[in-house]
């Protein structure tokens, strides 16, 4: 594979100071870098690498028989972080879009144990509480067992989107906790 | 971030001629580069273009039931440097990999249970990807589950799957089937 001779082609300037914002910059290749103060000492990094965001919830929480936003406000919200260098989600706020661009999101909510004929309705929505996927999952007509739905899709973003997650379920019952009962973005690309 | 000048940005190694396993570099600008002998001439590529793999089902299988088991995916639709052996996936380089699975069957009666999962060394005692149903009626159901995970290289994910009754799959590229991408160091 032969390589064209750059000259500092990416161009992007010196890493950023403690208090800066995360701040976006795209080089004369197209390639999108983030840096944020704080983060990574504040250096520039590929967006397509470090933009990503994963929690699950640990602590017990009770589904809701309405559609509720799943945040603190709520009692819930996922409350354990696995990964997110530069804060892209909150358990009160839900995910926030640092940069446009195709961003791919999943969630998984489940319940441990539910009556026979239970069901459990899993959605991501944004800030007007609109739609934006949802994933509809039902229980046995004659057994009380677990469910399990997952919410899993890539859609274009524009910067400060804000998306939360929404459940409910046909009765108040014990939600699932553990890893598997995950939120996660990850940024693909500029789409 | 600052950077010296370059005359040659992502001065890769020489394609690879011998070995068995995949090699990765990491350049200066922070991509990951991978290369396997007797793939593509051993050149090297970006990971995030190349490491993907995409499997499905196309012999009859009787999905598992009584517990969780693993399903083999016995046909690649695309792995060219083949991650996955038949059931397990296997990170070549450490970093975040979307991983997904789709169980299509067809229910013979209403209350019958499905699920799909992956399960990784990742994660100790934990599925990391799933979705579990029931049936409505004696029809076609299915689900999808995904999500991203953290690997280190080495680490493993497996395909496993319940049905209760045991279902047949429906088999095909579209049906049942299960990706695993690489999308970036994480």
């Amino acid at each position: 594979m032969a390589f064209v001779n750059y000259t500092d082609y990416v161009g992007h300037g010196a890493s950023l100071g403690a208090a800066a914002p995360l701040t976006p910059y795209t080089d004369p290749t197209g390639e999108v870098w983030v840096a944020k103060g704080g983060v990574n000492g504040g250096a520039w990094k590929k967006a397509r690498d470090v933009l990503h965001c994963s929690y699950y919830r640990n602590t017990a929480w009770t589904t809701g028989t309405s559609s509720t936003a799943f945040i603190t406000a709520n009692s819930g919200g996922f409350d354990t972080v696995v990964s997110d260098p530069y804060t892209i989600y909150t358990q009160a706020a839900g995910i926030t879009i640092p940069v446009a661009g195709l961003w791919h999101f999943d969630i998984a909510l489940g319940i441990a144990t539910a009556t026979a004929n239970a069901w459990l309705a899993v959605s991501l929505r944004d800030a007007l509480g609109n739609f934006v996927w949802a994933q509809n999952t039902i229980g046995s007509g004659t057994t009380a067992t677990g469910l399990i739905a997952n919410v899993s899709f890539s859609r274009p973003c524009l910067v400060n989107d804000v998306y939360r997650p929404y459940q409910s379920a046909s009765a108040a019952i014990a939600g699932g906790t553990g890893v598997g009962f995950r939120i996660s973005a990850d940024y693909l690309g500029t789409g | 971030m600052s950077y010296p000048l370059y005359a040659d940005y992502a001065p890769t190694p020489a394609p690879l001629t011998s070995g068995s396993t995949i090699q990765s570099f990491v350049d200066p600008q922070g991509d990951v580069w991978v290369a396997l002998n007797g793939v593509r001439g051993g050149n090297w590529y970006r990971a995030i273009n190349v490491l993907h793999s995409r499997w499905y089902r196309n012999a009859a299988l009787t999905l598992p039931t009584g517990s969780i088991q693993a399903i083999s995916l016995d046909t690649a639709a695309s792995d060219p440097y083949t991650l996955y052996n038949g059931s397990v996936f296997t990170a070549p380089v450490a970093g975040l990999y979307l991983c997904g699975i789709q169980i299509l069957a067809t229910a013979t009666a209403s209350a019958q249970r499905i699920g799909g999962y992956m399960y990784t060394t990742a994660v100790a005692g934990n599925y990391c990807v799933g979705a579990q149903t029931y049936t409505a009626s004696a029809a076609p159901i299915g689900l999808y589950a995904a999500g991203p995970v953290v690997l280190a290289a080495g680490q493993t994910v497996a395909t496993q799957a319940i049905t209760t009754p045991a279902l047949a799959a429906n088999t095909g590229y579209n049906n049942t089937y299960a990706h695993f991408d690489y999308i970036g160091t994480g």
